[in-house]
Order: structure tokens, then C-alpha cells, then sequence
């Protein structure tokens, strides 16, 4: 049987993310002179309560037990709410602890006790401190390429940087000891929860442009009635429903460990990447003049869009990967 | 979500499989018009003798009602296997047929409906017009009633192998007086009626696939009329219902198989002074239609998913169609590029890649422009307003 469609569990489990993360992670917290980013704790507390960080870990280690599939729909709402990416990250970071087997290390992130900051870019000019994106008050430190994975000890903060993402902290820090560390299996949960955060982010694009164009009149009409802004609208829909089965059908053939689970997983990555990132774009380009202002929601899905390609790796090292391999699986 | 075979759809697939395999003709699908036309029906009547005929038809006439998944599983099989292109049977399985049995009387069913299975005729679709593409509810062919037959004058135009067909869905107005959409009639026209004059039309890729047919003082019976006089347009749209996306898996798979040898393409062909696939830029776009390939994938599985689900297709099918046909385009825009200078003249060895790429312009326009299928996800998928005319 082939089903691409959540069951009514996994509607369950969707309605109660997307609930939380609209609740606590309001896009009207990032709009404004003060965004809130990332550092409420009341909003991580709410989402560990709700079983929404360690998904798919066992829950005899403290995770919500569930599999790569149902973590995908919940990073999807994530994604939907642009919300912290301590979430994307506790996500991995407890997968990664659970096949390391270290079960009290599940426990805390589970529970929201220990945040996850990224590593945002590789180590430059052989300095020590590397740019991470995520709470400052992060404890650990993740980093993956399409091939490893590490989680390691995350040291002081040494300088908090002006990022472009409203909702995310960028600073240097210093990466410590190592704690566990995963191939090629691994970097694929990193790069699939990305892909789902990204197809989440692209499906909000999508949304805040048609919801702008039902209401927005001009010419006696709603512009949504001109072909141009209808098409643009069409080509957002599109690229999302293209983003949205390509993550779920490599969740579920990672679920089964197929062979082919690692070329699905990459492909979803790349398109739901050139989703988010054209649709954010697109999403602007509809809202016209106020699409341009910071007062607007538009530009958090461009720079949220942006910085998650970048965390996750470009997609150009994804497209080589592809484009060299000889025949599909 | 799921994605896992029962024991009993391997048990399906290892038939289909084996069937396929043994019998899929390995000739070439010729592109001779007597030929071809010859090779499709032999190959239709090949898999009704083998009870495989009509998949998706009723059993009550005579089709074999696979369940989805079952259709699914047999696409996949079809394409693995290299089954051929279905061509000129493809408006009388797909189109015409199923029109049939859902509008049809009992006399057009059983009239028409065994001979399109057993691969005896070949139907082609009298639809677009000169002046009515895009805008079909326009057309203006016409059937005026005398007695008891329709006396049909007109034109139409993209009337895909018309020259190899022996009935024609067709489209014609019968009522001039009303709104566009409710005077038109979908009737079957006998092709070796008097008064039908046949113009093939050579497309950019050089095939011969489609014809102007012109019609003048044509004489058509009325019990040929399917569905009731002036209840053409609804007779057509019940014939989009039919179609459950599991057919356009084979499509995909193809797609799939290209982007493969788009990449053997790019290992022989030499750019910049060395194999084109080492060149960075190639092996990205490469690797990026080859995602698009397997996302593409996903959403016909995404499209059967829904059907299963809720029963009738929804306009979502739009979006799979128009994501096909553009990503096909760039796939054998990567592939011109490749070739270079080689792509210029058909005698250089690659030609099968450019008649590909000529012929993939299509791709984005027939059977629903790209245009109007993003009027049609606007409006139908994401509720966005239709436009008031005159402001």
C-alpha cells in the first residue's frame, strides 16, 4: 500500500505541533524593533511537554517514541512557524544520542534541559571559535556535512554577531570535547529534518502570499484575480506539494531502510531548499511595497529560508552528489 | 503514510512482471503511419488476449478493474519493462472508451466498447479548433439536425493521428443560440464518412503525430449523439474523472531513466576539453532534475494517495502535469547543452536527444497549456478570485 496522506494519529500529532509552535512562537514575536528569537523558554518548555524535540527517540531513553516520519511532520510545523532552531537541532542531536545509546543525554534533550546550537559554518582561517546559529544559552553544539555528523561540547559564548535572521542567536564559540558523532546514516535524519523544517517554511510562503492576495484590492479587485499574481501563487503551490511528498516519501523509505533511502533523502533536501528559498522570494514579490519592510512577516521566511540552506549544508554539494551517481536505485 | 507492498500486490507485481517481460515487443515502435497504427493494435490485441486490456475499466466491459494499487504496480512494471509508448490506441483506451461507459447508451457500449479493448479500431479526439484551444467552450463546428442525422461543417485542428483513425470523439455545436458551454454535443464520427478531408501537420521534431481535419456537409447519425443533444461539454468533463494519476507513473519513469542517461550522455560527450560530467555546473543540474525527478515521483504518489483517499481526483492532478512538463524541458535543455555543436544537424549520432528536445515543447502545451493549468491550481487548489472583465 502506498499512502502519502498522515492517518488520523499522525493529524493528531500535526494539529497539536502546529498549535503549540503558533502559540509559542508567534511570527508577530520576530516582527518588531525586539524580536524575541529564539530565547523564550517558555516556548521550548511547552514544545518538550508536547513530546515535539526528541520525536522519534525510544521513549524507554525519554523520547516521544514515534519514527522519522512523525518527526518530519512535527519539524514541518516547525518550519511553518519559523520556529527556533534549537528545536531542528534537539531533534537530531537526540536521534544521534539515541543510536549512541546515551539514554540520559536523550532524556535532557527531550526535556528541553539541554538546547542545541548549530555550527554554522566550517572552522576559517584555523581559528578555534566557529559560527554557530541557535540559543546562546546552548550547551551543545551540532555540525554535519552529507556524510558525518557530530555533536560535541559547546564552550562559552565569545562574540554575538548581528545575523540577518531575526529569530536566530549568531555568535562564535569555541566547539569542546566530542560526545558522539554518526556517518552517513546519520548526516541523512540531519538533512531529511531539514528538508522538512524547509518544505514547512515554503508551504508558510505559500500561505501568507495567497492570504495577501484574497484580501489585498487594487484595480477594483482582489490581485489575486490577475493572472501574474495568480501564476506566482500557482508556481508557490507547486513547488510546495513537489517539497512536501518528496520529504514524506523519504521518510518513509528511510523508516524501511530502503537502498535508495539516501538519494531520497538528498533529493527532498534540494527541492525543498529551492522551495523555500523561491517561495520566501516570491512571497515578498506579492506583498509588494510593505513585503520589503521588517514589519512585515515576508522577510522571515527569506532569511530563515537562507540560513537553513546554509546549516544544512548547500545544495550544491547535494546536487554533485546526485548528478556524479551512475543509476537510480 | 505507507509505503510497503502486501504479499499479495508482490504477488501481482511478479505476475505483471513476468508477463511483460515475456511479451513486451522488442521491435521498435515504427513511426511509418500504416505501421505504427498496425504495431499499436497488434500490441492492444496481445495483452486483451491475455486478459490485461483495459486495466481500469469496468469488468462489465470487459476491462480487468484493477484496484489502484494494482494499476500503480502494473505502470511500474510497464515502464520497467520498456513497454511501448500506447500511441494511437491511447484516445480509445483512455478517453473515448471510458466517455463510453460513463455517458455512452447500451447500444454505443456494446457497439464500441469490445472493439476498442480487443485492439480492432483506433479512435482520435476532434476537439481544439483553429480559433478554440485554450478556450474550447468556443468551438464552432457544427451540427445542424436534419431528420435524423447531424449534418456536421467545421474544422479542427491537433487531432492527433487522425490519419490512422476509424472513429473520432467529437466535439460540435449544436445549438448556437445558447451560452457557449451549453450548445455544444459530443458525438462519434465514422472517419470513412463522405465529406472528412484529412491534412497531416509536421510538427518542429519532425514527426507526424497530429492533423487538421476538415468537415464538409458530413452526415452523422443522431443515436451517434453520446449523452444527450447539447450536453457535450459535461460528457467531456466526466471523461478528466476517469484518470487517477496511476497511468502518469510510467511517465515519470521515464523521466527517470532519461535523467540516467542524460548522465551517460554527459560521461561520453566531452565539454571544455574534458567529459562533460566532470564539468561542475553540468553535474549540478544534473543532479538537481535528478531530485525533481524523485520529487516528481513522490507526487504521483501523493496524487494516488488522494484518490485512494477521497474517490475523485483533484485539481492537485494539475500540479503534477505541469511539473512534468517543465521538468522534462530542462532535463533536454541540460542535454542541448552537452551537445553542443553536435546537436545542430540530425546526421550527427545524438539526434534522438534533439528530436526529444524539439518534441518536449509540447510538453507545456497540449492537453492543458501551462497557463491555464496555473489558472486552474490558482483558483481550484488555492481559492484565489476569477477575474471581473471589464474594469
Amino acid at each position: 500500500m502506498i499512502d502519502l496522506l498522515p492517518s488520523a494519529e499522525q493529524e493528531l500529532i500535526i494539529d497539536t505541533a502546529r498549535t503549540v509552535f503558533a502559540t509559542h512562537f508567534p511570527l508577530s514575536g520576530l516582527i518588531g524593533a525586539d524580536p524575541q528569537g529564539c530565547t523564550d523558554p517558555g516556548g521550548l518548555r511547552a514544545a518538550a511537554e508536547n513530546g515535539l524535540i526528541a520525536v522519534a527517540a525510544p521513549d524507554y531513553m525519554g523520547g516521544t517514541g514515534y519514527s522519522v516520519v512523525e518527526a518530519c511532520l512535527v519539524l514541518r510545523e516547525a518550519g511553518r512557524a519559523v520556529a527556533p532552531i534549537s528545536l531542528l537541532a534537539g531533534a537530531i542531536a537526540s536521534q544521534l544520542a539515541a543510536s549512541a545509546n546515551l539514554a540520559e543525554l536523550v532524556r535532557s534533550l527531550a526535556t528541553a534541559e539541554i538546547e542545541v546550537a548549530v555550527q554554522a559554518a566550517p572552522t576559517v582561517d584555523g581559528a578555534d571559535s566557529l559560527l554557530t546559529a541557535g540559543s546562546s544559552s546552548a550547551k551543545l553544539l551540532l555540525g554535519w556535512t552529507p556524510g558525518t555528523v557530530n555533536l560535541a561540547e559547546a564552550g562559552a559564548v565569545e562574540h554575538v554577531l548581528d545575523g540577518v535572521d531575526p529569530g536566530v542567536t549568531l555568535c562564535r564559540r569555541i566547539k569542546k570535547a566530542l560526545i558522539a558523532t554518526g556517518g552517513p546514516d546519520e548526516a541523512a535524519v540531519a538533512a531529511l529534518y531539514s528538508a522538512a523544517m524547509l518544505s514547512g517554511l515554503a508551504e508558510a510562503a505559500r500561505d501568507s502570499a495567497v492570504g495577501y492576495a484574497k484580501t489585498r484590492t487594487q484595480f477594483g479587485q482582489p490581485i489575486g484575480a490577475f493572472q501574474a499574481i495568480k501564476h506566482i501563487c500557482a508556481d508557490m503551490a507547486l513547488r510546495s506539494e513537489a517539497a512536501h511528498f518528496a520529504v514524506n516519501l523519504a521518510a518513509l523509505k528511510m523508516l524501511a531502510h530502503s537502498s535508495d533511502a539516501a538519494i531520497h533523502v538528498s533529493a527532498a533536501k534540494i527541492v525543498a531548499t529551492n522551495s523555500a528559498i523561491a517561495n520566501a522570494s516570491a512571497n515578498v514579490q506579492v506583498h509588494g511595497g510593505i513585503g520589503f519592510t521588517s514589519e512585515c512577516e515576508a522577510h522571515l521566511f527569506v532569511k530563515r529560508a537562507n540560513l537553513l540552506e546554509q546549516l544544512a549544508g548547500s545544495n550544491a554539494r547535494y546536487k554533485s552528489q546526485l548528478g556524479s551517481m551512475r543509476t537510480q536505485a | 503514510m505507507e509505503y510497503s507492498f502486501s504479499a499479495e500486490e508482490q504477488r501481482f507485481r511478479d505476475e505483471a512482471r513476468e508477463w511483460l517481460e515475456t511479451n513486451v515487443p522488442r521491435e521498435r515502435r515504427p513511426e511509418d503511419t500504416e505501421a505504427r497504427r498496425a504495431f499499436d493494435l497488434a500490441w492492444q490485441q496481445q495483452q486483451f488476449e491475455a486478459g490485461w486490456a483495459g486495466i481500469s475499466w469496468p469488468k462489465a466491459y470487459g476491462g480487468r478493474e484493477l484496484s489502484l494499487m494494482q494499476q500503480l504496480i502494473w505502470h511500474e512494471e510497464y515502464a520497467r519493462a520498456g513497454g511501448p509508448y500506447i500511441g494511437t490506441c491511447f484516445v480509445g483506451i483512455s478517453h473515448a472508451g471510458p466517455t463510453l461507459i460513463q455517458r455512452g447508451s447500451e447500444e454505443q457500449k456494446s457497439f464500441h466498447l469490445s472493439k476498442i479493448l480487443a485492439g480492432e479500431v483506433v479512435w482520435c479526439q476532434g476537439f481544439s479548433e483553429p480559433s478554440a484551444g485554450s478556450d474550447l467552450a468556443s468551438l464552432r463546428t457544427t451540427g445542424k439536425i436534419e431528420g435524423d442525422e447531424l449534418v456536421v461543417n467545421g474544422q479542427k485542428i491537433w487531432t492527433s493521428f487522425a490519419d490512422s483513425a476509424d472513429f473520432q470523439e467529437l466535439l460540435v455545436r449544436t445549438d448556437p443560440f445558447v451560452p457557449k458551454h451549453k450548445g455544444i454535443s459530443w458525438v462519434i464520427c465514422d472517419m470513412k464518412s463522405p465529406g472528412i478531408t484529412i491534412r497531416p501537420i509536421k510538427t518542429m521534431s519532425g514527426r507526424w503525430d497530429f492533423c487538421e481535419v476538415f468537415y464538409d456537409d458530413v452526415r452523422i447519425p443522431l443515436s451517434n449523439v453520446v449523452g444527450g443533444l447539447n450536453n457535450g461539454w459535461s460528457v467531456a468533463q466526466s471523461t478528466l474523472s476517469f484518470e487517477r494519476g496511476t497511468a502518469f507513473i510510467g511517465q515519470q519513469m521515464e523521466l527517470a531513466e532519461m535523467v540516467d542517461k542524460l548522465g551517460d550522455l554527459a560521461r561520453t560527450c566531452e565539454f571544455e576539453g574534458r567529459p562533460a560530467i566532470e564539468d561542475n555546473e553540468i553535474q549540478r543540474r544534473i543532479g538537481e532534475v535528478r531530485a525533481e525527478t524523485i520529487a516528481l515521483r513522490a507526487m504521483a504518489y501523493g496524487t494516488v494517495s488522494r484518490a485512494m483517499r477521497f474517490g475523485t481526483p483533484g485539481p492537485e492532478g494539475s500540479m503534477m502535469r505541469l511539473y512534468f512538463g517543465e521538468l522534462l524541458q530542462k532535463t533536454l535543455r541540460i542535454a542541448m547543452d552537452i551537445l553542443g555543436p553536435s546537436g545542430l544537424a540530425y546526421e550527427f549520432s545524438n539526434d534522438r536527444w534533439v528530436r526529444e528536445y524539439l518534441h518536449a515543447f509540447k510538453d507545456t502545451i497540449s492537453a492543458g497549456a501551462a497557463q491555464i493549468q496555473r489558472n486552474i491550481i490558482g483558483e481550484r487548489v488555492l481559492g484565489l478570485p476569477r477575474p471581473e472583465v471589464g474594469r
